[in-house]
Parts: C-alpha cells; structure tokens; sequence
C-alpha cells in the first residue's frame, strides 16, 4: 500500500508545512511515525500496567469487605488504604495515561503529521508515573490527603499537575497546524487535556476550608470525569469509528457534534453538588447540582447520537469488526452515567440511595465500564492483535461485561436494598441506624458484597486475556491517515457546526471557570457555609497539638470516611441520628470529613452513643467482639498512642 | 492465505478481513490475482506477466474507467451484478452478507439512504465484494460531465454518486477532492439535512425544558414533607414532623425494638426464638420464673452486669448460682436494655405487655425516641 501512496503523493508530501491550508489536513499520508509510535506504545503499557495493579487492589479491597477481617492486620491492605491506592492507580494511572495515548496518538492521525514534541510527551509520562507512584506509596504509608479522588499527597500531584501541563502543551502543538480546519476529535482531545490541567489545579489547590472545600472536591469529581475522562473518550471515538469502518478522513463537525461539544462543556462539571444533596450546603447549591444532572441527558445523548448517525447503514461491520463492538457497548454505558447520576440528584431518589451502594456505582459505571472499554479498544487498535487476538478481545469484551454487570447489578440492588432498609426501617420504629439496629443493614447488603467480590474478581481474571493479547506484541506503525473508502460524511470546512481555534480556546476555558464560579466559589461565600456559631464553642475545634486533632489525622489515614458519614441530613433515613448538620458545622476543619457512603453508621454525633471512650476503643480493637455481624476490620494494629488518639477524636463528636 | 495477511495486517495497520476484501476487490479491478496483489503489498515484487499496479493518478482520464476494466479470469464465470434485480438481488445480498434476507434489505435501505445512493446498488455492491458477481459490464449512471478546468485528480470520487461504493479501490488511492459542480453540492446539503434523526431534536427541546422545570417548581430550600424531606427543630436542631412534633412518636413500639436488639445480641446463646443454647431457654415463660412480675428492674440489673460483674452469689427468684458466661450489656443505653428485657418478658415470657412497661420503667412509648437519637 504504501509505494502506492508515495506514487500519488510524489514529493507532495506534507511535511509540517503550517500554511498547506485545506488540503494539507486531508492529504493521505501513510508515512511511519516511529517516534510517535513510541510515545503511545510506552503509555499504554504503562497504562495496563496500571491497570492491572488497580484491579488486583480492587479485588482485595472487594473481598475484605464480603470477608471481613481479611487483611486487616496489614496496614496498606486493609479497605481504607486500598481504597484510595486503587481509586488514584485507576484515575490517574490507568485512565490518565490511557487517554494520553490516545491524545498522543489520534490527533497525529487526524492532521496526517507525525507527533511533534515527543520528548515532551515522554516527559509528561515520565511525570505523571512518578506523580501516581509516589502518591500511592505516600497514601499506602498514610499520607491520606482526606478528599475522595484526591487522596494522593500534594507533592504527588504536583508532579501530575506539572505532567498534565506538558500533556496539554504537546497536545496544543500537534492540533495548532490545523487549527482553522478542526474536526470533533480535535475539540474534544484539545479541550480535554487543557481541562485536565485545570481540574487538578483548580481541585488540589488549597485554601479553601470547611465545607467549601467539599464542594471543591465535588467539583473536581465532576470535572475530572466530564471534562477530562469523558471528553478524551469521546473524542477518541470520533476518531475509531471512521477508521474501524473504513472510511476515508476522520468525522467531520456538523452542528450536531458542535452541538454535542458545547453542551457537555456547559453542563458536566456542574454535576458536583451532586454528592452533597440533602446534605449540609446551601439548598441553591444542591438545586444547581440537580438541574445540571437533569440536563446531562442532553450533551450524551446527543454525542451517542452522533456516533450512530455516523455508523447508520454500516451497522453489519459491528459484526464484522471486533473493536467497533468494545465501542458500542462503551456508548451504551456511556449514555447510562447521566441516568444514574439522575437518580442520585434528584431528592425524592437521593433520600434512598445516596450514601449507599449507588455511589461507587456511578464510578464504576463510568471509569471501569464506559471509559475502560473505550481505552481497551485503543490497545487493540495500536497493539493490532491479529487475528488470533481478534478472537481473544471478543472473549475479553465478553468476561469483562460479565464481570463489570456482577459487580454493578450488586450494587444497584444490594444499594438499593440498604437505602429502603433505611427509610422503611425508620418508619416502623423498630430501626436505629447505629448500634445494633445496623444488623438490618448488614443482613440487607452482605449478600450483595460478595457478589461484587465475586464479580470484581472475575474482572480481573478476564483482564489476562488483555494481558495475553497485549504482551510481547510491540507497538505497529499504524499509518498516519488509513482511513480508505469514502468519506462519512461530506461536511466541508466553514460550514455550520466547524469551531473556530478561538471559540474553542475562550469557550473551553470559559466554560470550566463558570462552573467553578457557580458550584464552588459563589456557594462558597454563602453566609451559611461560614457561620460557625451554630456549634458549642468547644465543638468540633482543632488545636494543634491536641489528642484530638492527632485523632482526626488516624481518622483520615487509615481512610475512616470511606465507609462512615460526619453528617445528618432531615430526611427519615436519619432520624435517630442526631442534630441535623449544617455548613457551618465544619468551619473548623479542613478537609470537611463529610464521607460519601455509609457501609457503617454515621459518626456525625458519635460519642453520645457510647457511655465512655473505654468501650468505644474497645469496638475498634475487636469490632465483632459484641457485633459478630460487624463488618469493620479491626484496628488492633495500630499503637495505642494512635488508638488513644483515635478514641478522643471520636469522644468529641458530640 | 491467512499468514500472509497476519503479516500485512502488523505491517500496514489494516485488520485481516479489510485487508481480504480489499486486495480481493483491488485484483478483480486490475485483473490479476489476489496473491499477487499481497504480494505487491507485502513489498514482494510482483509477478512479472501480472501488470504493475496502476495509480489512478496515471490512468487515462475517463472516470469509469477503472470499473470497466474488464474482469478476471478467475470470476468471469460469475454473473455480473447488474444481471440481479428484485427478489434474486436481495437474495444474492444476504448470501454475500450471510444474514437473512429481511435484515438485509432494512441495512442496505438505510446505508443507501446514509451515502445517498440507490438501494438496488448498495445490494449490488455488496454482492459484488462477496465475490458473488462481477462489478462490470454496465456503470449505473452515465459519467456525468467531467469538471469544467482540467482537474489534477481524476473526479471519480464525487463524479457519479454510485462510484463512490461501485469502484471503492479506485476511490481508495485518491485524495479526497472538493466537490466543484452545483450537483454534487445539492446532493450534500441533502445529505447533511438528513443525517440527523428528528426524535433527536425533541429530546433536545424536552429535557433542558424539564430542568428549567424543575428548577422553577421546586423551590430552593425543599419544603418539608416533599421527598422523605424532614422539618428541622430550631432549638434542638433535631429532624422532626413538620408539624414541629418529633418523628415517629406513636410508632414505636418498645418490644418490636427490643426484638431486633435481641436478635442481634442475645440471640447467639438464647436461641433466636428464646429456645436455649449456650444460655438458658427464656421462651415458654421460662424467663418469668426466673425474674417473675414486679421483677424487671432485677431482671435489667443481671442483663446489664453479666455473670462476672453480678455482686451476688445467686440471682433471681428461684436464687440460681451465678456461674456461667453472661456477658455484661453495658455497652447499650439504659433504653435499649429496658427495650429487650421487655421483649424477653413480653414475647418470650407471655407477661402482659402494659404492665411489663410499667414495670420496666416505660411511662410513654415516645421516650424511646428522645433517648435512642441523644
């Protein structure tokens, strides 16, 4: 094939000639770039290896929760390390680095030039390893930073911020020659790395405490997964499904895929408040939070829509074509994320499962479910596995859906389950959610632990096939533009729906401070947030020094709030425990221990419940001692020094 | 040959299937042989008598040309595609697609409708690729009237609407060219038009409607009593009713509680329903011999104690010896112990259920509540 194309090419050929104009970005052009090659083989590897050891961890960490007590005398093993270590191996190793391949790789692809800037690239990589490696072994050895999805070290993420920036900056240099002739794998890849970037700066960057810094971390959840992981996977696909049909150039902008663009820019990282519905934030907070939710329907169905407007007519080539099936059932979780996140926003739904199950569902729907899938299909795709391989991915894609819809039907029924266990069991009387009330809960859920052990476990299992494919296979030379056939579609460049470079520069960044500006810094200044008086003076207050706040460090360290709440909301589930919270409850502390699910009881006024601190540190050295139901790993491990520590924290959450 | 194409798939990036059909479609066009195609690819050099293969660029101008090419030895014996119509058209297409006939024409319909071309010559396309018919013999429409100034490129591609899928090989080595001529063009601002499904457009009208909605119905602050929402007390910040009294106060009934804390408690050496096991039976009024009427507060007393902190030698009114391992319950509030010790005496022991909660210190039912949330 390729004499051919140098015959037709001649010495036509484009080298970076910025001003070729046209016909430059639509010039077939097969020539190997070697260097790029390199790029996107060694993230990807790194990626799966990444991977790899996350899903392990996640099996660990699934399994110590169906068996409780396994692990428990390991420190880095027991649940509230594993957690975090998994949750950055996965975000930040795997997904990270995967869709950076696929920056790396797609927009070369896409402008039919060689990868520019590639010792960069390897730099960034180079950062970002260093970045999730240290941070894993920081949050291993208890460096906890107590923020969900931000768990790792600040000088963790100062190598990942300063590897983002490189990303973003190779990035920018590899669409900037065609810049007045952009297509929608451009926008999304260029928009998505610059929105990396400022997520991790904008989310790691301190100062703001107390709740507010809650919201923050709300937000960054928000933004790390619309704008960056959704957004490159989305542009990803832009760039497959021509290629794995066949058809010549990549997909075009209509107004349809500008429309798709601008709208998950508008809404996506304004979901964040999601988290906190009900929970101790301005009521207008939440409301923001739910309206965008409601409108996260739009931008994703339109994007899926555009994928299968542009697979219309060619729907027998899903057959055909392995990878295109990866996609497709990518897109169809995809399109599920917003209607899962819809049923934790709205509040008459929320009330029943929010600090249940369906919390980590809706991660584990997008990150191990849509956005996986779609970076598998991107191994196959640069690693070509033959067609032995080819057969191989198919079983791959098969086991891994097995595992991925045990794990998910376990948590969307056995969350379910938990949250009506809630409501129904306060409205009998017969129910008190802490204490021994909280068998109901563990009766009700631990079948569904096990099942998602067992359905983690056999995701895991199904990667060797991954393994197996992409081992020992180096990375192929896939040709710069292989797109052959007819075009997709015959949109052409200033027609309706291409986006100007400025546009998307202004609009890109635009958007993102815009939902920084409505869920975090404007709710921020809400009187509310910052009124301290509705505590005691001796309440909830940090001296440095004191046992207290050594016992909030043990807290956070040994990862206590992923599995127990510091706040009461007034709705039924939570009558019994307590004051209801309030913003100003946590003026004092940074970060806001607010939790995001309950597999124990909420500890929002916890030292009223135990009649001396003797018999609470008791619970933590044998917590199935007097609850043989207890599902908490002992704390036995720890010196006394911290479980002393521990105790008095806890004592003073009145 | 599936070595070879393994090889070509490692070396070129195209899958091995594409790679079959395209070198099976770029023989039947040139009229050699699929293995000296692979071959040519491979980088091999070509077998001599077989013709080098011709860019597009070099071949003589007429667009159709290509197509025309008079077909392989190896396929002359096939029928052409233009021979198919109707019933027979649609058959030969599920056989070259192996799918049934239904399906078939529902996929070519709406390929046909996507590149704006005739579904009888989607069919044929297909028929044609499965090497199950030849291309030749007749182009469909035509050649449409080349482009007014001498084009550097052939304009096959955007010429006649049908070469772009009829001769798919000789579009392949072209770079794409703009279309120059009105017709084409309306044929695009067609296209563009109908790429876009119109439930779309209602889903893009309803749901940022149904947010505007929601926002505008439910007020910023959630009233109470909407979506399991509470009232909050002022003075005790407390959950409560909306109409300020605390929730739950005539639900609850003290022995369904004390149920659950003996079912989580006491159970394992009690039995689950009071029948014994490491712990002495309670069930069938075994209990009320040992702490008879009158006797609760004696009764929580030993609960709360245990065999080991229990300052007499026997307990009870039959004065049974203290031996034994009954754990101390001093972990639970005074409540939850008055709460199963009357479940024990009122379910286990049959004791009339008023007079055991006087007895246990229960003036009101809604007691429970206050001190089960302090």
């Amino acid at each position: 094939m390729e004499p051919e194309r140098e015959d037709v090419e001649g010495s036509g050929r484009v080298t970076a000639d910025i001003d070729a104009g046209e016909g430059a970005t639509e010039s077939v052009d097969s020539r190997e770039d070697a260097a790029g090659a390199r790029v996107v083989g060694a993230h990807l590897t790194l990626a799966v290896l990444f991977f790899i050891v996350a899903i392990v961890g996640a099996t660990m960490a699934a399994f110590s929760l169906a068996v409780p007590g396994s692990f428990e005398g390991i420190a880095f093993l027991s649940y509230g390390r594993l957690t975090p270590i998994v949750t950055s191996l996965f975000l930040y190793g795997w997904l990270t680095l995967g869709f950076l391949a696929a920056v790396h790789h797609v927009l070369p692809r896409v402008a039919g030039r060689p990868l520019v800037a590639t010792l960069t690239a390897h730099l960034s990589m180079g950062l970002i390893t260093v970045g999730v490696v240290v941070g894993s072994i920081g949050i291993a050895v208890g460096h906890n930073e107590g923020r969900p999805y931000l768990e790792m070290p600040l000088y963790a993420d100062a190598f990942i911020v300063v590897g983002l920036a490189l990303a973003a900056f190779v990035a920018t240099r590899n669409v900037a020659p065609s810049r007045e002739n952009m297509v929608p794998a451009q926008w999304y890849m260029l928009a998505a790395t610059w929105w990396a970037l400022l997520a991790f700066v904008i989310g790691t960057v301190p100062g703001l405490t107390g709740f507010a810094g809650a919201m923050q971390t709300g937000f960054f959840r928000a933004a790390i997964t619309g704008f960056w992981f959704a957004a490159a996977g989305v542009g990803l696909i832009y760039y497959l499904i021509p290629r794995l049909v066949g058809t010549r150039g990549p997909m075009r902008a209509s107004p349809l895929s500008a429309l798709g663009f601008w709208s998950l820019a508008v809404v996506w990282a304004s979901t964040g408040p999601v988290m906190y519905i009900y929970g101790p934030g301005p009521g207008w907070y939440e409301t923001v939070g739910v309206a965008f939710s409601i409108a996260l329907v739009v931008p994703v169905l339109i994007i899926v829509a555009d994928f299968f407007v542009a697979l219309r007519g060619r729907w027998l080539q899903v057959t055909e074509r392995g990878l295109l099936s990866f996609i497709l059932v990518g897109a169809l979780l995809f399109v599920l994320i917003p209607l899962q996140n819809l049923v934790q926003a709205l509040r008459t739904s929320s009330a029943a499962v929010q600090f249940t199950e369906w919390v980590p569902a809706a991660d584990t729907l997008a990150y191990v479910g849509a956005f996986s899938l779609w970076l598998f299909a991107l191994v196959y795709d640069v690693k070509g596995p033959g067609a032995a391989g080819t057969e191989r991915a198919t079983w791959h894609l098969r086991f891994s859906l097995v595992g991925l819809f045990l794990i998910l039907g376990a948590m969307w029924v056995g969350g379910a389950a938990t949250g009506f266990t809630w409501v129904a069991g306060v409205n009998s009387g017969v129910f008190t959610s802490f204490g021994d009330g909280w068998l109901q809960v563990d009766n009700a859920l631990s079948p569904y632990l096990s099942i998602r052990a067992i359905g983690t476990g056999f995701f895991a299992l199904a990667q060797i096939l991954l393994l197996s494919v992409v081992i020992g296979r180096s990375t192929q030379d896939v040709p710069l533009a292989v797109n052959e056939g007819p075009p997709l579609d015959l949109e052409i460049a200033g027609e309706p729906g291409s986006l100007s470079w400025n546009s998307l520069r202004f609009g890109a960044v635009a958007l993102f401070f815009l939902a920084f500006l409505l869920t975090v810094l404007l709710p921020s200044f809400d009187p509310a947030v910052n009124d301290g008086t509705v505590l005691g003076d001796s309440d909830r207050v940090y001296l440095e020094g004191s046992s207290v706040t050594a016992g909030r460090a043990v807290y956070i360290e040994q990862g206590c709030y992923y599995c127990h709440t510091q706040q009461v909301r007034p709705i039924i589930p939570d009558v019994g425990l307590g004051r209801v919270s309030l913003a100003g409850d946590y003026v004092h502390e940074t970060p806001a221990l607010v939790g995001v699910e309950r597999l124990g009881p909420d500890l929002m006024h916890v030292a009223g419940r135990y009649p001396d601190a003797g018999v609470l540190r008791s619970r933590l050295i044998d917590p199935r001692g007097s609850r043989s139901w207890s599902i908490m790993p002992s704390y036995e491990r720890l010196s006394d020094e911290d479980l002393d520590a521990l105790t008095s924290y806890l004592m003073s959450l009145r | 040959m599936p070595e070879s194409f393994d090889e070509l798939e490692s070396t070129i990036g195209v899958p091995a299937d594409l790679l079959a059909r395209a070198a099976a479609a770029r023989a039947q066009v040139e009229g050699t042989t699929t293995d000296a195609i692979i071959a040519a690819w491979s980088g091999a050099e070509p077998p001599a008598a077989v013709p080098a293969p011709a860019p597009a660029a070099e071949t003589p101008p007429a667009p159709a040309a290509s197509a025309e090419t008079p077909p392989a030895p190896d396929v002359s014996g096939l029928p052409s595609s233009e021979s198919l119509t109707g019933e027979a058209l649609v058959t030969a297409a599920a056989e070259a697609k192996g799918i049934p006939a239904s399906l078939t024409e529902r996929s070519a319909r709406a390929r046909a409708e996507a590149d704006g071309i005739s579904v009888e010559q989607v069919m044929r396309d297909w028929v044609v690729e499965a090497g199950l018919a030849t291309a030749g013999v007749a182009t469909p429409e035509p050649a449409p009237t080349p482009a007014p100034t001498p084009a550097p490129t052939p304009a096959v591609a955007q010429a006649s609407p049908a070469a772009d899928e009829a001769a798919p090989v000789a579009v392949e080595v072209l770079p794409p060219t703009v279309p120059v001529d009105g017709e084409s063009a309306e044929l695009e601002v067609e296209r563009r038009i109908s790429r876009y499904p119109a439930w779309l457009a209602t889903v893009l009208l309803v749901i940022p409607l149904l947010a505007a909605l929601y926002v505008v119905v439910v007020p910023n602050e959630p009233s109470c009593g909407s979506a399991g929402q509470l009232a909050v007390d002022p003075a005790t910040g407390l959950a409560v009713n909306c109409d300020g009294s605390a929730f739950g106060d005539n639900e609850v009934s003290n022995v369904l509680v004390g149920g659950e804390i003996f079912a989580a408690s006491c159970a394992v050496c009690h039995g689950a329903t009071g029948g014994g096991g490491a712990g002495p039976a309670l069930a069938g009024g075994a209990v009320l011999e040992t702490f008879p009427e009158d006797a609760c507060p004696s009764h929580i007393e030993w609960v709360t104690l245990g065999s080991a902190g229990w300052p007499g030698d026997t307990y009870g009114a039959q004065n049974k010896p203290v031996a034994g391992g009954m754990p101390s319950f001093g972990r639970l509030t005074e409540t939850e112990l008055a709460q199963v010790v009357l479940y024990e005496r009122v379910e286990l022991g049959g004791e009339d259920e008023v007079a055991a909660e006087a007895d246990c210190g229960f003036t009101a039912a809604s007691e429970t509540v206050d001190a089960a949330a302090g």
